[in-house]
């Protein structure tokens, strides 16, 4: 810990709810403080009141507490992740094909121009390969707050939901399939394993046990959940109380087997919406949880940010946050004219886009743990990007919905005295 | 009521009064006559979201998207961005009407499914805040905001205007006076605004007292001829009241550069079909008004503001005033009078079922209304009440 001024407050000893209530107030006082910068979100404000009172700096909060409160953060991003994914409208994907292709072309040439570009920076291929995949998922939690505190709503807003949960989806199948393969390819000589049975197990075990299980817990969450919206009838504040409930014990399950809370978050609100043809689940209003939760987790992450990272990989960390942007703006621009986007809006939707962390730091920590060879360069590396992605990311994709016309308050009221 | 042209006799003779009026005419209405028999309508439209079925905001990507279609010049934007405004054809042939608007609201519903969005009809959103609506903002409409502040967004209240045509200026007058008296006919027909707020209004047609609440709302005052008209605007514009006859929200008022009368109480019934109806059986009450001149009763515009009051109250179960007799008139059963004194001036077998189909409706008290608050009834959500009228707007259109 760096030396100093301020006095270091050990915040081991206090408990829980404590620690929630402490978090949630310096949040707020922050906010209130800074409210008058139009330009910077809420939550950016809430990470660098983390980053401030986090272990890297005033040391107010430390790994202890910081592990106490990852329990609400979790609660946070399954909160927003859950709103995100009930965007994706999979009938509106099969008739809207340009945002299909959008997506699909987001995905490819985020993942081509990242790994190219760290490839070209001499990192290794593995590494490489698991930072594009990594690269191309748009942080959720991001997107869905500032698209919730600046009250955007609009073609752009709409697409910029949807294909963020089309890029996370994209990215965590694609980093689930990865992982067995990384993981075959560093294994020992298969003569040494007991059975090539057991070989198969143990190296695509876990990563596809964690998908899948997590894809089944979601769709097994959405059945109940619907079946249980329509024992309840249409009653909002029940079908409020529900969902909290429901996606409570989605996280749990995930945490209790070891399944991706993402995966399982994600594929709950994907079913959710999609399955439910008679349209039994009214459309949650996480509106006043979603406020608490987020001051929370931005916190939260905010303190766990490390910016040692940043300075030591600058040029790495530089090359795969700039040609992200770079295929991002491309792909959205590419099918603007056929599918009837203004152009400006297009490329305001590919800086929206920006974004980059919950994906990224925890899928970056799993391959941490289960590929050796892969951890050491691909931690440090994400973790700079997150940095920067979660400082800057949040800004530009409030930026960009200004712009573009959709965020409230850019009306013509909101201009008036 | 306030008359603010004089009309009585003792004025009009005054030849001080005629250069009064010359004064006050810096220049002349120009009446561009248009042929008798023809009708059409404009429709103001909710474009709703797709996922929880509240007033959406895509009005200008939904113009830019709808650009490639058959309709493209007949779309405009409206006050807020969850509203667009259709006007169809001019039309001889009612039938021609209601086959246009049928095309019309399949290929809008098809452009606004790519957005993932939905078009309703209805004449106020049942959930919709106000307060969140955003200000199409085009020069006019900024101007609107700017003069009436939050009623202009409060506006965001969807209705029917049918235009007939006439002959002449003096013909718009005299139609635009011989009109109020079945402006209860339309409002009860179209009534579909029962929810507002997230409420039951209790009304049949809410819509129509937020139209009240703006100072150029209202009737046109007495007036005997296009000349009397044209003074009455001058003054108005002298004044400073108004820019253009656009700034006046009169139910009934007379469009000079279309040459036709504009009836502007309708609230946007949920069907095209219905629209197409009230269109036709406007056109149809026109032709039989202008052909017969019944003469107006002296009491006519005292009854006028209680008897539309009952209408939107009411619906097709309002009692009307009526000047010369005594007690109420039941609605329903005056519809069905005038249905059979224009028996014998329809055209073709189209306009047959129209009546048939206007009669059926007001003595069955069928409305949107009625429609709406069973679909309440039975689902217990306005979402979904938002939902089944998009659905009704366009049923062969993409899913919801």
């Amino acid at each position: 810990m760096p030396t100093n001024i301020v006095p270091v407050f050990a915040f081991e000893s206090i408990n829980a709810p404590m620690l929630f209530g402490a978090i949630l107030i310096a949040g707020l006082v922050a906010d209130r403080l800074f409210s008058a910068l139009r330009f910077v979100p809420r939550i950016t404000i809430y990470l660098l009141i983390g980053l401030l009172i986090g272990p890297g700096a005033l040391g107010w909060l430390d790994a202890g507490s910081l592990a106490t409160a990852r329990v609400f953060a979790d609660i946070a991003i399954a909160l927003l992740l859950f709103e995100l994914g009930r965007y994706l409208d999979l009938a509106w994907i099969g008739r809207e094909r340009w945002l299909l292709l959008t997506s699909v072309a987001e995905g490819v040439l985020t993942f081509c121009f990242v790994a190219a570009a760290l490839v070209a920076l001499n990192v290794n291929w593995q590494t490489a390969v698991t930072g594009a995949l990594i690269a191309i998922a748009t942080a959720p939690a991001v997107v869905m707050s500032v698209v919730r505190d600046v009250g955007a709503d609009g073609n752009v807003t709409k697409r910029l939901l949807a294909m963020t949960a089309m890029n996370n989806i994209l990215a965590l199948v694609g980093l689930h399939a990865l992982l067995p393969v990384l993981r075959a390819m560093a294994a020992p000589d298969a003569t040494q394993a007991t059975s090539w049975l057991q070989e198969w197990v143990d190296t695509l075990g876990p990563p596809v046990v964690m998908f899948i299980g997590g894809l089944v817990a979601g769709w097994l969450a959405a059945r109940l959940t619907l079946l249980l919206a329509a024992l309840l009838g249409k009653d909002r504040d029940s079908h409020f109380a529900l969902l909290i409930a429901a996606l409570v014990f989605v996280v749990g399950v995930a945490h209790q087997f070891n399944l991706s809370v993402l995966v399982a978050v994600l594929a709950f609100a994907v079913f959710s919406k999609n399955l439910d043809r008679q349209r039994f689940l009214l459309e949650p209003d996480f509106d006043k949880a979603r406020r608490v939760f987020s001051i929370l987790l931005f916190v939260v992450v905010g303190a766990s940010l490390s910016l040692s990272e940043v300075a030591l990989y600058a040029p790495a960390i530089a090359a795969l946050v700039g040609a992200r942007l770079v295929a991002k703006v491309l792909a959205t621009t590419l099918f603007a004219r056929p599918a009837r986007v203004r152009l400006r809006n297009a490329a305001l939707l590919g800086l929206a886009l920006s974004p980059m962390a919950e994906v990224a730091l925890s899928v970056s920590t799993l391959y941490a743990a289960m590929l050796p060879q892969v951890g050491p360069t691909l931690l440090p590396v994400i973790a700079g990007a997150v940095v920067v992605s979660e400082i800057a990311g949040p800004v530009l994709t409030q930026l960009a919905l200004r712009l573009a016309g959709e965020a409230r308050g850019d009306t013509l009221l909101g201009r008036l005295p | 009521m306030t008359t603010l042209l004089p009309n009585d006799s003792s004025v009009q003779n005054d030849s001080g009064f005629e250069r009064t009026i010359q004064r006050l005419r810096p220049e002349s209405l120009p009446f561009s006559k248009s042929e008798v028999g023809t009708v059409g309508i404009e429709l103001e439209l909710q474009i709703v979201n797709r996922r929880d079925f509240d007033l959406a905001t895509e009005a200008e990507d939904l113009l830019r998207l709808a650009g490639d279609s058959p309709f493209a010049e007949q779309l405009k934007p409206e006050i807020t961005q969850g509203m667009i405004e259709f006007n169809s054809r001019v039309h001889t042939s009612t039938e021609e009407l209601a086959q246009e608007l049928q095309e019309f609201s399949r290929s809008l519903a098809h452009d606004a499914a790519r957005l993932n969005v939905a078009v309703s009809g209805g004449g106020a959103h049942p959930f919709q805040r106000w307060q969140q609506q955003r200000i199409f903002l085009t020069e006019r409409f900024a101007k609107v905001h700017d003069k009436f502040g939050y009623l202009a967004k409060q506006f965001t209240v969807f209705g029917q205007h049918i235009h007939v045509g006439v002959s002449s200026g003096d013909d718009a007058v005299w139609l635009t006076t011989a009109l109020a008296r079945y402006v209860p006919h339309f409002i009860a027909l179209s009534a579909s605004s029962p929810f507002i707020q997230s409420e039951d209004s209790g009304y049949d047609s809410a819509r129509s007292h937020v139209v009240s609440a703006f100072p150029t709302a209202g009737i046109m005052p007495p007036c005997h001829d296009w000349m009397a008209f044209e003074a009455h605007i001058a003054r108005l514009k002298q004044y400073g009241v108004i820019e253009t006859i656009k700034d006046l929200y009169w139910d009934i008022r007379p469009k000079p550069e279309f040459g036709t009368v504009e009836l502007r109480v309708l609230d946007t019934p949920f069907t095209p079909q219905t629209a197409a109806l009230l269109g036709a059986y406007a056109l149809m009450l026109a032709r039989w008004l202008l052909d017969t001149r019944p003469p107006e009763h002296p009491d006519a515009a005292i009854v006028y503001s209680h008897n539309r009051f009952q209408a939107t109250r009411r619906g097709l179960n309002a009692k009307l005033a009526r000047p010369g007799r005594d007690g109420f008139v039941n609605l329903h059963a005056d519809v069905v009078e005038t249905v059979n004194a224009l028996r014998a001036t329809s055209r073709d077998a189209y306009e047959h079922a129209v009546l048939e189909q206007i009669a059926e409706r007001a003595e069955q008290h069928v409305n949107g209304a009625a429609w709406a608050r069973e679909i309440m009834n039975r689902t217990r959500c306005l979402n979904d009440v938002v939902r089944h009228a998009a659905i009704a707007f366009a049923p062969d259109a993409a899913k919801l």
